[in-house]
């Protein structure tokens, strides 16, 4: 009874959150993702404070934008860390030999990554807001909803690929090629969410429909690789 | 008028090159591998014979 | 499939592609009226479009080889899949080619971001993704699956990438239309449309042939090396 069962939903869910901890643990130790993300996003705001110098009415336009990229670079950099971690003490072959479901590996390690990820992200805010004097919480609910939204879509792509990427020889370079052009769809609704709410319009009429469908979105892409996870790590 | 027509000229120049080269390049790769077999084979009989 | 089959299919398609493209050229340059407002440059949008639908047809094919392949593990799929990319971003390369040279004269701009050109621009994008991971991938063994899985990924994608920016164009309308095909097109347009298609569709189809072919014979290669890998 009390050995790791290897099917069943309640299986899926304890070898997930088994993985992420595990994840987290690691982490909590070196606080390679964390601090690499941190660090690269608050340069990359600097500069462009620097570069662009925008007015007040040219910040509210333009932070939107700017901070979805640097989310989504930054993120990139995380991303990379989640499985060339793996490589390095050929864990990946340990998770792989495991009597676990393939899936369940893709989740919990989705899991670890969205958590960094949004992490990250909260504090990114901060620096954002100090150097181009916008406002991000008018709408705390909505900005959650934004950044859990948006992040969920980037981070279930990321992961497959991130995994995908780790099989070959340039990975740094596979892994944003791959994922840049496929979550298209959430960068720009984040995108178009996150400058309105900066320009203080209200998220109403058709935003919660459209929140519904990145939602949909969302649950798609995790659906899908979660599916054939088993074949990017069999060997 | 007159940029159109080079556009036009161009823009179908270029296609086909594109169509063509990669045609051609396709052509010679399997050239290449086709004497390559030849030799493969040959090494085979050669070191079956040899057994 | 054997040589002379190969050389035989291959032959007749050539002279048939070889007949289309000619009537095409023909259809397009002699038979098909100028356009009233665009004047000759207008003629590019037959091959521009022509190469859009070979393009999105062979990603199809990928996206279906993929699932088999996933599904069979035979690696003829996996031919098939890598032989319709190669075949897929040769078209997509024509049609970002043929774009912006029919652009500039008409409207003014190489590019913009419309939810065509963006799309379309995304898709070369990830077909070449799937043909960079195919070459960069350590353990060649592994290369057909990693592939299929961003195959299968990618291809369902596309259209949610078309949608979003066709929204996204909403909330940012442009000073110019740039508009891909001609509502109300002229019947003697339309001949030369489906002649261009079928010319196109005949290289697409030799082409494919010829890479599958290709694939094949490496196929065939690695498996002579290995055999004689094993008797040393």
């Amino acid at each position: 009874m009390a050995t790791v069962g290897a099917t069943g939903w309640s299986a899926l869910g304890r070898v997930s959150l088994a993985i992420a901890a595990k994840d987290f643990l690691s982490e909590r130790r070196t606080k390679e993702v964390f601090i690499t993300m941190v660090v690269f996003g608050f340069m990359v705001a600097v500069i462009f404070s620097f570069a662009f110098e925008p007015t007040n009415e040219e910040a509210q336009r333009m932070v939107g934008g700017l901070v979805w990229l640097v989310f989504f670079f930054s993120g990139i950099l995380g991303l990379n860390r989640s499985f060339t971690r793996e490589t390095l003490n050929e864990c990946l072959q340990g998770l792989r030999l495991a009597p676990a479901d393939p899936g369940a590996i893709y989740l919990g390690k989705l899991l670890s990554n969205l958590t960094f990820l949004l992490l990250a992200e909260l504090i990114l805010l901060v620096p954002f807001q100090v150097l181009f004097d916008v406002h991000f919480w008018r709408e705390p609910l909505w900005l959650l909803v934004i950044l859990v939204l948006g992040t969920w879509g980037y981070a279930a792509l990321g992961t497959i690929f991130a995994a995908v990427s780790a099989n070959t020889r340039m990975r740094e370079f596979m892994l944003p090629l791959l994922v840049l052009p496929l979550c298209l769809p959430v960068l720009i609704v984040a995108v178009e969410a996150t400058t309105r709410l900066l320009r203080g319009l209200p998220l109403d009429g058709n935003w919660p429909w459209i929140a519904l469908l990145v939602l949909c979105f969302d649950i798609f892409f995790t659906l899908l690789p979660w599916f054939v996870f088993e074949a990017v790590l069999e060997q | 008028m007159d940029i159109g027509l080079k556009h036009l000229f161009l823009a179908f120049a270029l296609v086909w090159i594109l169509h063509l080269g990669y045609l051609l390049s396709l052509a010679s790769r399997q050239k290449r591998l086709s004497e390559e077999i030849h030799t493969l084979e040959q090494a085979l009989k050669g070191s079956e014979r040899s057994r | 499939m054997s040589e002379t089959r190969y050389d035989r299919l291959s032959r007749g398609l050539f002279v048939l592609a070889v007949v289309l493209v000619v009537w095409a050229w023909y259809a397009v340059f002699v038979q098909v009226p100028t356009e009233r407002t665009m004047g000759v440059v207008q003629r590019i949008f037959y091959l521009h479009l022509s190469s859009a639908f070979v393009a999105l047809l062979s990603f199809l094919v990928v996206l279906l080889a993929s699932v088999v392949y996933l599904w069979t593990r035979k690696p003829a799929w996996d031919w098939i899949a890598v032989s319709a990319a190669e075949v897929g971003i040769i078209f997509i390369a024509a049609v970002l080619i043929s774009g912006p040279l029919w652009a500039k004269p008409v409207w003014g701009i190489w590019w913009t971001w419309d939810a065509r050109l963006t799309t379309t621009l995304i898709l070369f994008l990830i077909y070449l993704a799937y043909l960079l991971l195919r070459y960069y991938t350590l353990e060649t063994a592994r290369q057909a699956t990693l592939a299929a899985v961003v195959g299968v990924i990618g291809f369902v994608d596309v259209p949610i990438v078309y949608m979003a920016n066709r929204w996204w164009r909403t909330q940012h309308p442009q000073p110019v239309i740039l508009g891909g095909s001609e509502s109300g097109l002229d019947p003697r347009m339309w001949y030369g449309v489906l002649v261009t298609f079928a010319a196109m569709l005949t290289v697409g189809a030799l082409v494919f042939l010829q890479r599958y072919r290709l694939e094949e014979t490496r196929h065939a290669v690695s498996e002579l090396r290995r055999a004689i890998g094993r008797l040393e």
